[in-house]
């Protein structure tokens, strides 16, 4: 009996479902221009485009319209195509297919119209449209002065979400205009395109969207300031509205109960909570540290004041911070903190473990495993139209390749057309070639893989991209520096001569060294090495020779072995052989016995020789120190560096305090990711410059040398010595976190698993799957990639659930009505 | 004093004597490998042979390689398809439409020098292996029937005996390793009431004018079979076809031997007709024996290619390798990579490999992993069904997990019967791959070696055992699986998850700052950046990086990394106590099944 029931109601679920089903419902509307007016309601909006049949440039519109239907349905908008037919005339017909465009009317009047061109993609749409219609809800404003106007005009009254956005059109204005429809008539929402009024409000990082909550309503006095609270995460509709409400949520909340047992509305949303434990005695002073810490945490995490008097439980003595993790289950921490900045961080370094709720299964807003996330994958796809100069570089096939590198010096670079990383460096590849057009001896080709595998092969390429030099009585070199345009280069210029350069006088080797020899190559190597060898010492000779081959196209080497290699040798108080060292950019020169002769060793000596004792640290020679192993010094500097800093760490570096540390600095304005190292370390960013210890390779800590003291060399071995003692903290440990696969697969084993339980997988109805996938649900999201794999319309359920929040603003009962009338 | 003179001067004649009369009495010739046959599989044998330095010898009853063609197919059509602008420049993946090449170092010898025809003339083909052996220099005896063969025991040998051939002069050849390629010679008897009026396909006549006005019964409903009626059709009363099962039309089951216009072989008692041989072509009687070539086919028959040059060219190849290593202690080929590459090595053999896309479900690629998965071997072409003794018989560690990568119809898909044009057999979005029905590349993730056991016992219409995960890479139409995201990022991902890192590349700059901001580095830094090998980004590349940062779990290129361990992409991709993935749950239970 009761088995009959449940399946009577599946039975019904099923049914529901698929009524619910109904694609049309969400495709285009195609109308004539008459039919289309007639439909028209008063109050209802309504986007239409008028085009001419079978206009082949429309497609691409067509298509993003398509895709504007659904989430323009959610705002009550309705969306059309309108067909223009001879027969019927409509001055919203253009005259030629060209200048076809938009319209967006309010009951049968016009609103605005868009150039199609305007509308380019769904976000766009769906931005543009809402924009159109709350028009009085979002002010859109040019420059401070509007900005401060809004701002006076509302204090005590309403507040304000300021927002900026890079252009009218794009995702985060859509996300902006979202929001705006569901909370424009509880806040006064002001936007900007204007970078300049971004940077008035001192904001960093302008070239991204920002959006600020002007808390102006709490504002009695007109003279004062609205406090602002910048909003961090990315600009999406979900996160402007977590952002929202936290915004609303009481600032701060008196509680007299168990921690563990207190919830408020930040724990829904996936912040963590802090109460600050105070007594009765310190009860005002407590309350003013609270109010702080609250509106330093605004939008971070909820902040409690917890009386302790009136407290059931205990807690423990000394405990004046009680921290509570968002995520269930996990049991509150008990901390001692001392210090506010403490309480800021301790939440910074502990937020947000576990992505919010509502992400899990939402497939617009949550991370998506379709999405691309490699960065180099994604950035190669988006320039794919963009035309390079390849006809700079000659393109190698199976005929041609031999012949060709056979002939004259070449380059080859081995790629395969599909795979991103290969295409990427083609670019870098591309510059070079526009770079040495005409200039090079060089000829630089190219080889796809992807169709000549076989020449790959035979070259001993198995993997891409590669590139390899062919010189003619010559075994092919691979070039091993980094895949960009500037070290490539280097090789290719310094590749112009061959190594080691044989040096026959002393007036030719003192020449050599001044840097005069190869005047346009010492630009690529700023150091120039000379082996000093006594004509006899053959094996030794030979072994430079092959560390210089080893070195060639990185270094210039050069080889001295005359009668008179004496003369040299005594001038640079070397004793034979050796290496003479010609650092150009400095003017020095110096010199290295060679006492141990392997090939390899020599290219080691020269390698480490290479190194600056106080480098500036870049992107491309990081790797060159980092395997040093040892932890960093780094100054990092905005500009070029205090020479008084330079000299204090010269000094120390010369009296060996540095050893076991390998100094730095880092100018900001050549590397501007440092900043955001910076911001990995520091919270808030100390003024520049700034000095701090990173021990890399045991333990991740990070020193900050105190910025209220000089930089000088009595503080700097101070601080030294506090370090070794072990008497400094640190600022920040950096995470130690392995690299985990970024998102999950699909799991088609145990989807292949499922259709094989239910015996048949072809016949059944699509909407039969979603009991399944409910099922599914219920057991604990064991197969998230099953969810994924269920028909559109559960999707839609679920966006739906998401929606709900609309329902603050009165909105939703669009939807209630709308799946009323969809089930019936 | 003179007689121990003597002596020594007697000794010395008869051990001469001896040596001398020795070979021509009681030891033959002794080769290390023999192969019985010039044709296709047999010259195929003889070139991996002779490349490796091998000692060898080819035995071929005719005066001529490839003597079946000078008689087959009777109607002189070959069924084996010659497509000679595949508008891809890939010469590996033009032997995906090249059916009658064999494979060599040679391009001179690719058979579409040889005929222009789509189905080419037999002729053509005595000619092409004619040149082939020629070309190449073969060792071939011809003129050379082997009449017997024998085994004689002795424990010096490879295999614990020797071959012993003689021919029909009498001549003697003993031999080390004994291989078949002698194709299929003897049809099928049939014994029925009337079975004296047949007329066997390999005598019958070819004249239609030889069966005017008769009425004509057909036994099978082979190649031959339709060959033969479409041949009589406008001369005879009526044509009667009868075989033990239905019509089988190729495109339906995707087996090359169902009648696709004309066929080579008759009959279809398999059982009869197909020796018994092991997976790895071996014979399961005499360790030694290996069966090339048509007469191979039992091990794929009915599934795959094996029994066709297209086919079989691999299958020699790989018993060539698994040859080199038993006897020479030559590892099977494999090319080491870092892990960093292991998207694209896969990526690469499924676009252009001819071999796996022949013999599908019989040949697959292994992959096996290195310690802490930094790097794998890649093994191309391995007889799947003895994965399990995959480390005896190739000489490669699987101590560190596998992957499998091999070709497959959809299960729904082929079979008689079935419609393969339902309407909605193709599948185009990448959650629904595993529903793939054309043929498409599976890739299996085993964290260990399959026994013996889990290989025999496997699942039910499965081609290996079940494995900790699975991917499939939905199908193509034009076979090309490179698109970024419905191909390549999939793939990706499951890699990540078998192996449990992230298999992303980034620029320099992001190794950069992870190399400054975090005490680990992803794969791609480490084995790249931090040796000096970053890649730097161009402009216009750095320009889309800013603008890509809509991307949801961009995190780490942030616009700071306070921002971004906030964010909740970045905490998978930190590795954070996040509950695990659902493949990582779903691995784990596997585990417990199993």
């Amino acid at each position: 009996m009761s088995s009959g029931f449940s399946v009577f109601r599946v039975g019904i679920s099923f049914v529901i479902m698929c009524s619910f089903y109904m694609p049309t419902v969400d495709s285009l509307l195609e109308l004539s221009p008459q039919k289309y007016f007639s439909t028209l309601q008063p109050g209802k909006a309504s986007l239409a485009y008028f085009c001419q049949a079978d206009s082949p440039r429309t497609s691409v519109f067509l298509e993003e319209l398509n895709e504007a239907v659904r989430p323009l349905q959610d705002y009550g908008i309705s969306v059309a195509k309108v067909n223009c037919v001879k027969e019927e005339i409509s001055r919203y017909c253009g005259k030629e297919k060209d200048l076809m465009k938009a319209y967006l009317f309010k009951g049968n009047i016009l609103l605005r119209e868009f150039p199609t061109d305007t509308l380019f993609d769904v976000n766009a749409i769906v931005a543009h449209v809402l924009f159109a219609l709350l028009f009085n809800e979002v002010k859109y404003i040019t420059n401070l002065e509007d900005l401060q106007n809004i701002e006076n005009a509302l204090k005590g009254k309403a507040n304000i979400i300021f927002s900026y956005v890079r252009a009218i059109g794009i995702p985060e204005h859509r996300a902006v205009m979202e929001a705006a429809f569901v909370y424009g008539t509880t806040y006064q929402f002001v936007l900007t395109t204007e970078i300049a009024l971004l940077e008035s409000l001192g904001s960093e990082d302008v070239e991204y969207a920002h959006l600020y909550f002007f808390h102006c309503k709490l504002v009695l006095d007109l003279t004062q300031q609205c406090r602002r609270t910048l909003m961090e995460q990315p600009l999406t509709t979900l996160n402007i509205h977590l952002f929202i409400k936290t915004m609303k949520a009481p600032l701060l909340t008196e509680v007299a109960e168990d921690p563990q047992q207190v919830s408020t509305v930040h724990l829904q949303l996936g912040l963590p909570l802090v109460f600050i434990v105070s007594q009765q005695a310190t009860y005002e002073a407590d309350r003013r540290t609270a109010e702080w810490v609250a509106w330093r945490l605004l939008g971070k995490a909820g902040v409690l004041l917890l009386l302790r008097d009136s407290l059931e439980v205990n807690i423990p003595q000394h405990a004046n911070v009680v921290f509570k993790r968002a995520e269930k289950g996990v049991p509150v921490e008990f901390l001692v903190l001392h210090d506010v900045d403490l309480i800021i961080s301790h939440v910074e370094h502990n937020t947000h473990i576990e992505e919010i709720q509502e992400d899990e299964d939402d497939d617009m807003e949550g991370p998506d495993i379709d999405v691309q996330d490699d960065e180099v994958a994604e950035t190669v796809f988006r320039d794919r139209k963009r035309k390079l100069p390849l006809e700079l570089t000659v393109e190698l096939t199976e005929e041609t390749f031999n012949a060709t590198v056979m002939a004259s010096d070449s380059i080859v670079l081995f790629y395969a057309g599909w795979q991103a990383v290969s295409m990427a460096f083609l670019q870098s590849y591309v510059d070079v070639a526009v770079k040495l057009k005409g200039t090079s001896t060089m000829l630089l080709t190219r080889i796809n893989c992807a169709d000549w595998s076989d020449v790959c092969t035979k070259q001993n390429v198995t993997e891409f991209p590669i590139l390899k030099m062919y010189k003619k009585g010559e075994n092919p070199v691979s070039y091993a520096g980094m895949l960009g345009t500037k070290d490539l280069l280097k090789f290719i210029q310094l590749n112009r001569i061959s190594y080691p350069v044989n040096i026959t006088s002393i007036q030719e080797a003192e020449e050599y060294l001044s840097g005069e020899l190869y005047k346009d190559l010492i630009s690529y190597s700023s150091v120039s090495v000379l082996g000093l060898f006594s004509p006899t010492m053959t094996t030794a000779k030979e072994d430079f020779s092959e560390a210089g081959n080893d070195l060639k196209g990185y270094v210039i080497t050069g080889i001295y072995s005359e009668e008179d290699v004496l003369l040299l040798s005594n001038k640079y108080a070397a004793s034979l052989p050796a290496l003479l060292l010609a650092r150009h950019t400095e003017g020095k020169i110096e010199s290295i016995p060679l006492a141990i002769t392997r090939a390899e060793d020599i290219v080691q000596i020269v390698t480490d020789a290479l190194l600056e004792m106080f480098p500036e640290i870049t992107v491309e020679n990081l790797p060159s120190y980092f395997r040093l192993q040892k932890p960093l010094l780094i100054l990092f500097s905005d500009g070029s560096i205090n020479p008084q800093y330079k000299k204090a760490i010269l000094t120390l570096v010369k009296q060996k305090y540095l050893d076991s540390l390998t100094p730095c600095w880092l100018n900001l304005k050549n590397t501007p990711v440092g900043r955001r190292i910076l911001r990995a370390y520091f919270d808030p960013l100390p003024p520049l410059p700034v000095l701090v210890l990173v021990n890399l390779h045991s333990g991740g800590q990070v020193f900050a040398f105190p910025s209220d003291q000089a930089i000088i060399e009595e503080n700097l071995v101070l601080w030294l010595k506090k370090l070794e003692a072990g008497l400094e903290n640190h600022i920040t440990i950096l995470p130690a976190q392995e690299w985990k696969p970024p998102l999950p697969a699909y799991d088609f084993l145990s989807m292949m698993d499922a259709a094989t339980s239910q015996h048949s997988t072809r016949k059944i109805p699509k909407c039969m799957k979603e009991t399944d996938v409910q099922e599914n649900d219920k057991e604990q999201h064991e197969d998230k990639s099953a969810v994924r794999k269920e028909p559109i319309e559960t999707l839609r359920i679920k966006h739906w659930n998401r929606s709900n929040w609309f329902k603050e603003a009165e909105k939703s009962f669009r939807h209630d009505k709308e799946l009323c009338s969809k089930v019936n | 004093m003179g007689l121990s003179a003597a002596a020594p001067l007697w000794g010395p004649p008869g051990l001469l004597l001896a040596i001398a009369l020795h070979p021509a009495l009681s030891v033959p010739p002794r080769r290390d490998y023999c192969v019985l046959g010039a044709g296709p599989a047999g010259l195929q044998m003889a070139y991996f042979l002779q490349r490796a330095g091998r000692d060898y010898e080819v035995f071929e009853r005719a005066p001529r390689p490839g003597s079946f063609f000078t008689r087959y197919p009777r109607h002189r059509k070959l069924i084996s398809i010659n497509k000679r602008y595949t508008g891809k420049a890939n010469a590996e993946f033009n032997l995906r439409h090249d059916w009658n090449s064999l494979l060599s170092h040679d391009r001179r010898l690719l058979f579409r020098h040889y005929s222009r025809a789509y189905f080419p003339d037999a002729r053509d083909m005595v000619r092409y292996l004619g040149d082939f052996a020629d070309t190449l220099g073969l060792r071939v005896q011809y003129n050379t029937t082997i009449a017997h063969v024998t085994l004689d025991k002795d424990r010096r040998a490879w295999n614990g005996h020797y071959f012993i051939l003689t021919d029909q002069k009498g001549q003697v050849h003993q031999c080390s390793v004994l291989l078949v390629a002698t194709g299929l010679s003897v049809p099928n008897q049939v014994d029925f009431p009337g079975s004296e009026n047949v007329e066997g396909y390999e005598s019958v006549s070819i004249d239609p004018e030889d069966f005017i006005g008769q009425n004509v019964l057909i036994l099978g409903r082979g190649n031959s079979a339709f060959e033969t009626a479409e041949n009589i059709l406008g001369v005879t009363n009526f044509i009667h076809m009868l075989s033990r099962s239905r019509v089988r039309l190729s495109w339906a089951t995707h087996y090359v031997g169902d009648l696709r216009s004309l066929r080579l072989n008759s009959g279809n008692a398999f059982g009869k007709k197909y020796p018994l041989i092991r997976a790895s072509y071996e014979s399961k009687g005499s360790r030694g024996l290996f069966i090339l070539g048509t007469a191979s086919h039992s091990v794929d028959y009915r599934k795959s290619a094996g029994g066709f040059i297209h086919g079989f060219r691999y299958t020699v190849r790989a018993v060539h390798r698994l040859l080199e290593h038993r006897h020479h202690s030559v590892a099977w080929p494999a090319t080491e990579l870092p892990i960093t590459q292991l998207t694209s090595s896969i990526v690469r053999r499924v676009n252009e490999a001819s071999g796996l896309y022949q013999m599908f479900g019989v040949l697959a690629d292994v992959i096996l992993l290195k310690e802490n998965a930094m790097a794998f071997e890649y093994l191309e072409e391995f007889p799947i069904q003895m994965l399990a003794q995959l480390e005896t018989l190739t000489g490669r560690k699987a101590r560190h997990g596998l992957f499998v990568i091999n070709m497959e119809y959809g299960r729904n898909f082929s079979g008689p019967d079935k419609d393969v044009f339902f309407d909605d057999r193709s599948v185009g979005h990448t959650e629904d791959a595993w529903q793939s029905n054309f043929l498409h590349p599976v890739i299996y993730y085993y964290r260990y070696l399959p026994t013996e056991q889990e290989v025999r016992f496997r699942p039910a219409h499965w081609p290996l055992p079940r494995p900790t995960a699975i991917h499939h890479i939905v199908e193509d139409f034009l076979t090309d699986w490179t698109a970024p995201i419905g191909h390549i990022l999939p793939l990706r991902r499951f890699l990540e998850n078998c192996l449990d890192t992230d298999l992303r590349s980034f620029y320099a700059e992001s190794c950069f700052l992870f190399a400054l901001t975090r005490q680990k580095l992803p794969p791609f830094c480490q084995q790249g950046y931090l040796r000096m090998q970053g890649l730097v980004s161009t402009e216009s590349l750095r320009q889309h990086r800013v603008e890509s940062r809509l991307l949801r779990d961009d995190a780490p290129m942030g616009r700071d990394l306070e921002d971004s361990s906030q964010h909740p992409g970045d905490q998978e991709l930190l590795g954070a106590p996040l509950a695990p993935g659902p493949l990582a749950q779903s691995l784990d239970s596997n585990k417990e099944e199993l």
